[in-house]
């Protein structure tokens, strides 16, 4: 029977959406993939930098609260990180700070999902957070 | 004017915006996740721990990066880190990484393919085996590279500057 009409292979015998995108790039790829031939230095770096970058992307996909900051620079970005150091260490440990954080994980996904929809509101978010970080990063400059 | 037939006014508008306001939000601010993507995701790729698809009928397995619908459209997504086009062999990954979500009982109708720079939608055949007939070639060609025959090389510089095996292939240029 020819393959991809009606049988069922085992799993041996399916080939996988990579080895196909592969075939497409080049079918000596994957002759010598399968012969065992080493990959070279470059590749496991472009790879490894690539599956972080798929991470990430994964990451972002799966966030479902979708912090503000997050939205708007990254989950690793610095500025996500000086908002998160603001947060944990001033905000969390006074009853006002509390509060404010409270508002701010209930009001998020609304907010960033208004921005996604509007860019004017993104803009208006994005200059209000920028100012905020400026403020944080020349506070702790002084500091 | 009495003060009930303006709270029965008032509640009829507040029903009607209730009703109608979400459908004129999407028509007019279409609604998209936070990678940009229109629809909603249904399924992630979480690594080594998700399992991937199978479509033993076609001889296939493998997994997109997401799955988002909208209404009644089912995007699979493949996702490229690098700043450059599209390319054939980007399509038929995801081409084929549809097929095996079909198998397992996802209807995928469109496919994705997003680099840092581009995206590239392609709308997917209704049936599962004219969408398999686009991609056989390479489906042939990767089951008889497994089966350990000898292949073609089609050297490109730029493919050949990319590719993994580059130092160990004597067709490299």
């Amino acid at each position: 029977m020819r393959r991809g009409e009606g049988s069922n292979r085992t799993r041996k015998n399916l080939v996988s959406a990579s080895d196909v995108g592969r075939a497409a790039y080049c079918p000596h790829y994957l002759q010598l993939k399968h012969s065992g031939a080493k990959v070279s230095a470059s590749a496991k770096a472009a790879r490894q930098k690539g599956n972080a970058k798929h991470d990430e992307f994964n990451q972002v996909a799966t966030d479902k609260r979708c912090y503000v900051a997050s939205y708007l620079y990254g989950p690793e970005d610095c500025r996500t990180e000086r908002l998160r150091r603001f947060r944990d260490n001033y905000l969390i440990g006074s009853r006002t700070g509390r509060a404010c954080i409270f508002c701010y994980y209930a009001l998020s996904p609304a907010l960033v999902s208004l921005a996604k929809r509007s860019n004017v509101v993104r803009d208006i978010v994005k200059g209000l957070v920028n100012r905020i970080v400026e403020r944080l990063e020349s506070r702790d400059e002084h500091n | 004017m009495s003060t009930i037939s303006i709270l029965l006014l008032g509640a009829v508008v507040v029903a009607i915006f209730l009703i109608v306001g979400p459908h004129l939000a999407n028509g007019l601010f279409p609604k998209k996740n936070a990678l940009g993507i229109p629809g909603t995701i249904i399924w992630t790729d979480q690594g080594r721990r998700t399992k991937p698809f199978f479509y033993r009928k076609f001889g296939v397995f493998g997994k997109p990066d997401l799955i988002c619908r909208k209404g009644n459209t089912v995007l699979a997504v493949e996702y490229k880190s690098r700043h450059r086009p599209v390319y054939e062999s980007d399509i038929a990954q995801a081409l084929c990484a549809a097929l095996a979500a079909r198998g397992d009982g996802y209807n995928v109708t469109r496919a994705l393919i997003k680099t840092s720079t581009t995206e590239r939608y392609i709308d997917l055949p209704r049936s599962d085996q004219d969408l398999y007939q686009t991609i056989k070639v390479y489906i042939d060609l990767a089951a008889d590279a497994k089966d350990g025959k000898k292949m073609m090389a089609t050297p490109n510089t730029r493919k050949c500057r990319a590719c993994a095996f580059r130092n160990g292939c004597r067709h490299a240029i």
